[in-house]
């Protein structure tokens, strides 16, 4: 029933107000024409059973040229859309019913002892294992010196067979580089007062 | 967290060498920084081998070392062109430092996620006793910071000080070293302040220790390694909470089922025999 009432509103569009459809997808080609589309239960609404004086005038229109005045499947495609708009319940129902999707709240968080800064319970303090960490390399550089990253012993054909140069674009340099992964923020000073466990 | 404990049989070598790599660099670096899951699997294989290679190189007493690498055959565990350099560490160096342990030679420490691509859990795999142990360094920051301040070493620090010095050769004195080192070098600044106020003749207060110091200014004279690009402070004023000290003070101590501690022993004495004369 649906469909009809689409297509007699269409028909109903074109024949009253003249509109232009325009398209901008390319032509494709030799795709079949409405009327081999159209099913048997409609068939009498176009071949101009009905009184309706637009389908008559769709009628002569055929005749005198083969083909429709308008063509919804020329050059376009039809797509599939969803019947109904999903209401404002079901869109906020799907998206926050899920606990796992929803944000937890940080319950296991404490003072760290060497900074007072906010620490995650159980794992080190990322603030100061950067310093303690960024210490004990200038240590090893001092008493052992600089250590080079290790590099195979290689013939230089054999080199190039095994490890194949190949000139970067730019966007893969970029990439390469990692500028995108963000630096690590310095931890807020705890407060018994702002964390939720206290 | 990917599970490395099964996997397909045509991977086996591959995580076979995963684990020796990691043994490799570990005792060379002393720690490395790994997924949470390669170091946990690697963990128990490096205990092994560990405990393995210095229990056979007991057994063969104080003879040479290229004896002992020839004979010791828990270093086939190491690949073959690792196997000089690392093995002479182990049988020289790590069987002078773990005297008095069979086992527990490592240590995992859980890490933040990785900022990257992949958001992985991250750890530090570390020797104990090492000089560059990062627990190590922590508590001795966590103690310079305490003194600093003026305020007595809490229950769970002091325990965990206890453990880190214990089993270590010099073990107090080296930890003494330490937090005199962790004075200088992560608390330059307050460290500067309390001489200036003792040569003013005023008695230092944590108050006066304001977080708002102009670091970039102080920073020139500052080793590359420790500038910051931003000022961060070290808050002295931030003191632990009476909670923490209060239930510091009951450390392993269970709540649910409180222990009563044993009584002395008393000796048993062994009535005198009535067929002896
Ligand atoms: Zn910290």
């Amino acid at each position: 029933m649906s469909a009809v009432l689409r297509l007699n509103g269409l028909l109903a569009q074109t024949s009253l107000t003249k509109t232009i459809f325009l398209f901008a997808l390319p032509a494709l080609p030799a795709l079949p024409s409405v009327s081999q589309l159209i099913p048997q239960w409609a068939a009498p609404i176009f071949n101009g059973s009905s009184s309706d004086l637009r389908l008559k005038e769709l009628k002569e229109l055929l005749e005198r040229k083969r083909e429709p005045p308008f063509m919804f499947d020329n050059g376009a495609i039809l797509r599939a859309v969803p019947k109904k708009k999903p209401s404002y319940k079901r869109t906020r129902e799907k998206r926050l019913a899920p606990g796992e999707k929803q944000m937890k709240p940080l319950e296991n968080l404490g003072r760290c002892a060497a900074c007072g800064r906010v620490k995650r319970s159980h794992f080190m303090c990322m603030h100061c294992f950067g310093e303690i960490r960024a210490f004990l390399k200038e240590k090893k550089k001092q008493l052992f010196g600089e250590t080079k990253p290790y590099e195979p012993e290689m013939d230089k054909t054999d080199a190039n067979i095994v490890f194949p140069k190949r000139r970067l674009r730019d966007l893969e340099l970029a990439y390469s580089r990692k500028e995108y992964v963000r630096d690590r923020e310095t931890p807020l000073v705890y407060n018994k007062d702002e964390v939720k466990k206290q | 967290m990917p599970n490395l404990k099964n996997f397909k049989y045509n991977r086996a070598r591959h995580f076979r060498m995963m684990d020796r790599n990691l043994c490799a660099n570990l005792i060379r670096h002393e720690y490395i920084i790994t997924g949470r899951a390669k170091a946990k699997r690697a963990q128990a294989k490096i205990e092994q081998f560990l405990g393995k290679a210095l229990h056979q190189n007991k057994s063969l007493g104080n003879s040479p070392l290229e004896e002992r690498l020839s004979n010791v055959k828990a270093l086939e565990f190491l690949q073959l062109p690792d196997r000089q350099e690392v093995g002479s560490k182990v049988l020289d160096d790590l069987s002078k430092r773990f005297v008095d342990r069979a086992h527990g030679f490592t240590r995992i420490i859980k890490l933040e996620r990785r900022l990257g691509d992949d958001k992985a859990e991250m750890s530090v795999l570390e020797l104990v006793d090492s000089d560059f142990e990062i627990k190590f360094w922590y508590t001795a920051k966590i103690v310079a910071r305490l003194e600093l301040q003026g305020l007595p070493v809490d229950e769970l620090t002091q325990h965990n000080v206890t453990k880190l010095t214990q089993l270590r050769i010099n073990g107090e004195e080296r930890f003494r070293q330490a937090v005199e080192e962790a004075k200088e070098v992560f608390f330059a600044e307050d460290v500067r302040k309390i001489k200036q106020l003792a040569e003013a003749g005023e008695p230092a207060s944590l108050e006066q220790m304001d977080e708002s110091v102009d670091l970039a200014a102080i920073q020139d004279d500052w080793p590359q390694h420790l500038r910051q690009k931003t000022p961060k402070g070290t808050y002295l004023k931030n003191r632990p909470s009476e909670l923490f000290l209060k239930l510091a003070k009951n450390f392993g101590k269970s709540k649910q089922y409180p222990t009563i501690p044993r009584p002395a022993k008393v000796e048993a004495v062994i009535p005198k025999s009535p067929f002896l004369k």
